[in-house]
C-alpha cells in the first residue's frame, strides 16, 4: 500500500481526565477505503480516541494527521467544523427539533442540496419513506439509519462510528450491520468502527486494533488476530479461550490437558480455544461432562479432569452431550504466551 | 385504581372553596357587563393595559437575555469559579421585588447611598430612576435568576454530542448555538420566561414603589377610593383572564424529561476562552452582581446603619416580625394538612379526576395575589361579614395562592412511589392505609415539608394580600417594608427589609433552586 493512501495517522496520542489517564499511547494508522476496527473493553478509551480524532477534545500529547497533514499536534488543532470528519454516535446524537430531511440535509451547502445530494443519501439508505418523521417518531434502527446517512451525506474523508449497534437488539444490529458494511464498502468510504463486541469487529473490519489500558496492544487482520493474538489479553478479547499454567523446559510444556510444544521456556500459560478441543463419547474416557449449554449453531460443552478442573469445548450440535457423560478429548491448536506473572 | 370516596369528596370541596374567588369575581363582572361600554371607551383601559404589556415584554425579553447568557457561559465555557458566580447570580432571587424596588429608589432619594457617593465627587444633581425604567430594570434584576435556574439546569441535561454533531458537519460556533441549542431549549424557555410574566404582571410591591401605573397599581389606588367600585372589578377580572392565559400557556410547555442517553455518560468539555473574552466575561458577571446583589445590600446597610446611629431600635419593627412569623407558621401548618390528601389522590390515583386536580391546583398559582385578595374582601363584605378582616380570611386567602407550592414539594417525591410499589404492598397483603403509612408517606413526607417550608416564607413575605386582608391593628414585614418605603421612610424600612432578607435568604435559596431544577 502506497503511503499517501494513508487518510488518519495517530502518533503517541495521549489524552488523561483529571489525571486518570485514558490513552497513554495511542498509534493508528487507516488506510483509504477500509475499515479499520478500535476493539476494546469499556473504559479502555477508544471512544475518547475516536472524539480525538474528530476533534471534540485536544489530546495531551501526540500527533494526529489527516492525508499527511497536521490536525493535531502540540501547535496545531484543526476545529472538527474543519476537519471533514464524519460521526456516528454511540446515542445518534440525532437534532431532535429537525426532521429526518433536516438532520440529513444539516451538513450540506445549497448547491449540495441543490445538485440533488440529499435524495441520494436518502435513496441510499433507504429512508424516503421518513424524510418528514422527527427522530423520536423512529424506530432505534431507523435512527441509526438517519445517523449514518447525516455523516455520510457531506462526503468526509473518513466516518468514525462509536458502538454503532450496541443499543439495538441482537437481530436488529445484525441486519444493520450489513447494511452499513455494504454501504460504506459500496460508497469506497473510509471508517474507524469503534466496539467492544468482537464478533462486530472481526466480521466487518479490515484491520483491528486491541485496545487496553489506553495502549494499542495488537493491530492487524481479523484473521491474525484470532489466530496469533500477541498475548492473553488480545486472545481473551477476541475468543473465549481456557487458559492452563504450565512451565515449559526444552520447548515441551505439560498441562492439565496434555503436553504441548511451545516456543519459549519458563512460566508460561496455553491458550486453547473452546472449538480447537474435540470431545467424544466414551464410556472408558479419562473427563466428566459437567454441563452442556445448546446455541442451535453449536454448542458449548464444559467438562472436568479427575482434578476437578473445569474446561470448555464448542462443537457442532449433531452429538448430544448430557451431564454426567464419560468422554475423550482431542485438542487440534494451542497458542502459547510467556506468563504474566 | 379508584380512589376512595371520601378523599374525592374531600379534596372536591377543598378545592371548590379554593376556586371561589375566582368565581365570584367572575360573577360579578358578568353582573355589571352593561356598564362596560363606559369603561371600554376610556383611555384609562388602554393605557393600563399596554403599560402592564410593555413591562411585561420588557421584563422578559432582559431576563431571559440575562439568564440565557449567564447559563451558557457557566454550563459550556470554562471561567474561573463558575460554582461560585452561579450561587451569586442566582442569589437575588431572594429579594422580594418591593425590596429591591426600595433600594434603588431609596439610594436616589435626598439622603440615599448614591447622593452621598456622588456628592463627594462633587455631583449635586442626579435623577433618580422611576416609573417604566425603574420598574423594568428592578423586576430584570430579581427575575432573571428563574430563567437562568431553569434554563442552566435544562442545558446541563442536553446531550452535548448533538453539539459535537453539528460541528463535526462543519458549523461553527454560534451558529451552533442558534441551530442546535437555543432550539432543543424551546420549552424550558417559553416556560420560564412565562414564570417571569406572570411574576410582572402580578407584582405590586415594585411598580407601586416605582409609581408606574400598571393593572396591578390601578386595582390598589381604585380600592382605596372605594372598594366597592366597577373599576376595582373590571381591572382584577382583566388581570385574572391574563394571568389565566399565561399559565394554560406555560402549562402546555411544561418541562419533558431528557430523553435517555447510552453508553458511558460523558463529562461535558467546557470551550475555552482568549484570555481577552475571559476578561469581558467577568467584567460581565462584575456588572449583574454589583446591580442586583451589592448595591441592594449595601443601601440597605447604609440605611440601617444610619437609623441606628440616630437611635432606630428593633422594637419599632418587631410587631410586624411577630405578625410575618405567626401568619407563616399558621399557613404553613394548614397547607400540609391540606395537601397531603390532594397530593396522594393526585399522584396515587392516576384517573381523569386527578389529572383535574393537579390542573386546578396549578392554575391557583398563576393568580395574582392582590385580585385574589380583592375577590376575598367582597366574598368576606357580601356573604360572610362574620370573618371580614379576621386573621382567618388572611389564612385563607394566602392558602389559595400557596397551596400549590405545598402539593408541588410532595407531588415531585411522590414520583418516586410508583404504582408496582403500591401493587407490591396489596400484594404481600397489607391493607390500603397500611400501606399509605410505610411506603407512601415514609417516600413523601420529606417533599411535603419542603413545600410547607416554602409556603412559610412566601407567606413571611406577602405584601399585596396583606396590604388588603390583614386585621386592624395587625401587621408583617412586608407591609411594614412597603408602607415605610412609600413614605420616604428608609430607614424603617431597611431595619425591615434587613431582617426579612437575614430570616428567609437561605432557606428561600435552597429550596427555591431545588424546585425549580427539579
Amino acid at each position: 500500500m502506497a503511503f499517501e493512501n494513508l487518510i488518519i495517522r495517530a502518533r503517541s496520542v495521549t489524552k488523561s481526565y483529571n489525571g486518570e489517564t485514558v490513552l497513554s499511547d495511542f498509534n493508528l494508522d487507516v488506510w483509504n477505503g477500509s475499515i479499520v476496527g478500535v476493539l476494546g473493553m469499556s473504559g479502555s478509551g477508544k471512544t475518547t480516541a475516536l472524539r480525538l480524532i474528530a476533534g471534540f477534545e485536544k489530546p495531551d500529547s501526540g500527533l494526529i494527521e489527516m492525508r499527511n497533514e497536521i490536525i493535531s499536534s502540540d501547535e496545531v488543532f484543526v476545529p472538527p467544523e474543519d476537519r471533514n470528519v464524519g460521526m456516528v454516535f454511540q446515542d445518534y446524537a440525532l437534532f431532535p427539533h429537525l426532521d429526518v430531511e433536516k438532520n440529513i440535509s444539516f451538513g450540506l451547502s445549497k448547491n449540495e442540496i441543490n445538485e440533488g445530494r440529499l435524495e441520494e443519501v436518502l435513496a441510499m439508505c433507504n429512508l424516503e419513506n421518513y424524510k418528514n418523521k422527527f427522530p423520536q417518531e423512529l424506530s432505534g434502527g431507523q435512527q441509526q439509519r438517519v445517523a449514518l446517512a447525516r455523516a455520510i451525506a457531506p462526503n468526509p474523508e473518513v466516518i468514525l462510528l462509536d458502538e454503532p449497534f450496541t443499543s439495538l437488539d441482537a437481530h436488529m444490529a445484525r441486519e444493520l450491520r450489513d447494511e452499513v458494511v455494504y454501504l460504506l464498502r459500496k460508497t469506497e468510504t473510509t471508517a474507524i468502527i469503534v466496539t467492544h463486541d468482537q464478533e462486530e469487529a472481526l466480521s466487518v473490519c479490515d484491520v483491528v486494533s486491541v485496545l487496553e489500558n489506553g495502549k494499542v496492544i495488537q493491530s492487524a487482520t481479523p484473521q491474525e488476530i484470532y489466530l496469533n493474538p500477541v498475548s492473553q489479553t488480545v486472545a481473551h478479547s477476541v475468543g473465549d479461550p481456557n487458559i492452563l499454567k504450565g512451565y515449559s523446559v526444552n520447548g515441551r510444556v505439560e498441562t492439565s490437558l496434555g503436553t504441548f510444544v511451545s516456543a519459549y521456556d519458563g512460566a508460561l500459560d496455553v491458550s486453547i480455544r473452546p472449538e480447537c478441543i474435540e470431545l467424544t463419547l466414551d464410556s472408558d474416557g479419562s473427563y466428566l461432562v459437567k454441563e452442556c449449554t445448546f446455541y442451535g449453531h453449536d454448542q458449548v460443552i464444559s467438562f472436568q479432569n479427575s482434578k476437578g478442573e473445569v474446561f470448555r469445548a464448542r462443537s457442532l450440535p449433531n452429538t448430544i452431550f448430557e451431564s454426567g457423560d464419560k468422554v475423550n478429548i482431542n485438542i487440534s491448536e494451542v497458542t502459547t504466551f510467556p506468563s504474566k506473572a | 385504581m379508584k380512589a376512595p370516596k371520601p378523599l374525592v369528596i374531600t379534596n372536591t370541596f377543598i378545592l371548590l372553596i379554593f376556586l371561589m374567588p375566582i368565581f365570584y369575581m367572575f360573577w360579578r363582572f358578568a353582573n355589571f357587563s352593561k356598564n362596560l361600554t363606559n369603561f371600554l371607551q376610556s383611555w384609562d383601559v388602554f393605557t393600563l393595559l399596554l403599560n402592564t404589556l410593555l413591562l411585561f415584554i420588557a421584563v422578559v425579553l432582559t431576563s431571559l437575555f440575562l439568564g440565557l447568557l449567564i447559563s451558557i457561559l457557566i454550563v459550556r465555557y470554562e471561567i474561573p469559579a463558575p460554582k461560585l458566580l452561579f450561587t451569586l447570580t442566582i442569589l437575588p432571587l431572594v429579594i422580594p421585588s418591593y425590596i429591591g424596588a426600595l433600594t434603588y429608589v431609596s439610594a436616589f432619594s435626598p439622603r440615599g447611598l448614591f447622593v452621598d457617593i456622588f456628592s463627594r465627587f462633587g455631583i449635586y444633581e442626579i435623577s433618580g430612576i422611576d416609573g417604566f425604567i425603574g420598574s423594568w430594570i428592578v423586576l430584570t434584576l430579581f427575575t432573571y435568576p428563574y430563567v437562568q435556574l431553569i434554563c442552566s439546569s435544562a442545558l446541563r441535561n442536553l446531550d452535548s454530542t448533538v453539539e459535537d454533531a453539528a460541528r463535526s458537519l462543519g458549523v461553527k460556533k454560534i451558529k451552533m448555538y442558534s441551530s442546535v441549542v437555543l432550539p432543543r431549549l424551546k420549552k424550558p424557555i417559553i416556560y420560564s420566561s412565562l414564570l417571569v410574566g406572570l411574576y410582572v404582571i402580578s407584582d405590586f410591591g415594585a411598580v407601586s414603589l416605582m409609581k408606574y401605573g400598571t393593572l396591578t397599581k390601578a386595582i390598589y389606588s381604585y380600592y382605596t377610593i372605594n372598594i366597592n367600585g366597577d373599576p376595582v372589578v373590571f381591572y382584577s377580572t382583566l388581570l385574572i383572564f391574563i394571568a389565566l392565559i399565561i399559565s394554560f400557556v406555560q402549562r402546555g410547555s411544561a418541562l419533558s424529561r431528557s430523553a435517555k442517553v447510552f453508553g458511558t455518560p460523558r463529562e461535558v468539555v467546557k470551550a475555552k476562552l482568549s484570555y481577552r473574552n475571559k476578561f469581558l466575561v467577568l467584567v460581565f458577571f462584575a456588572l449583574v452582581i454589583l446591580f442586583s446583589l451589592v448595591i441592594p445590600i449595601s443601601v440597605l446597610s447604609y440605611w440601617l446603619i444610619r437609623g441606628m446611629s440616630q437611635g432606630n431600635t428593633v422594637n419599632n419593627v418587631l410587631p410586624g416580625v411577630i405578625g410575618s412569623l405567626t401568619a407563616a407558621t399558621v399557613t404553613s401548618i394548614f397547607a400540609m394538612i391540606i395537601a397531603t390528601p390532594i397530593v396522594v389522590m393526585i399522584s396515587q390515583y392516576q384517573s381523569k379526576f386527578g389529572e383535574l386536580f393537579e390542573k386546578v391546583t396549578l392554575t391557583l398559582y398563576g393568580l395574582p395575589h392582590i385580585a385574589v385578595g380583592i375577590s376575598m374582601l367582597f366574598i368576606t363584605i357580601k356573604i360572610v361579614p362574620a370573618i371580614y378582616q379576621t386573621f382567618t380570611t388572611l389564612i385563607i386567602s394566602y392558602l389559595i395562592v400557596f397551596l400549590p407550592q405545598a402539593v408541588g414539594g410532595g407531588q415531585a417525591s411522590m414520583e418516586q412511589v410508583k404504582l408496582s410499589y403500591i401493587e407490591a404492598s396489596y400484594g404481600l397483603g397489607f391493607s390500603k392505609m397500611e400501606t399509605f403509612i410505610k411506603i407512601t408517606f415514609p417516600l413523601i413526607y420529606k417533599g411535603l415539608l419542603a413545600g410547607t417550608a416554602l409556603v412559610f416564607l412566601s407567606t413571611m413575605k406577602e405584601l399585596p394580600q396583606t396590604l388588603l386582608l390583614r386585621p386592624t391593628g395587625f401587621s408583617t414585614m412586608a407591609v411594614d417594608i412597603w408602607s415605610n418605603a412609600s413614605e420616604a421612610l428608609f430607614t424603617q424600612a431597611a431595619f425591615s427589609a434587613f431582617i426579612l432578607l437575614a430570616i428567609s435568604a437561605v432557606p428561600t435559596y435552597i429550596l427555591s433552586t431545588r424546585n425549580l431544577t427539579n
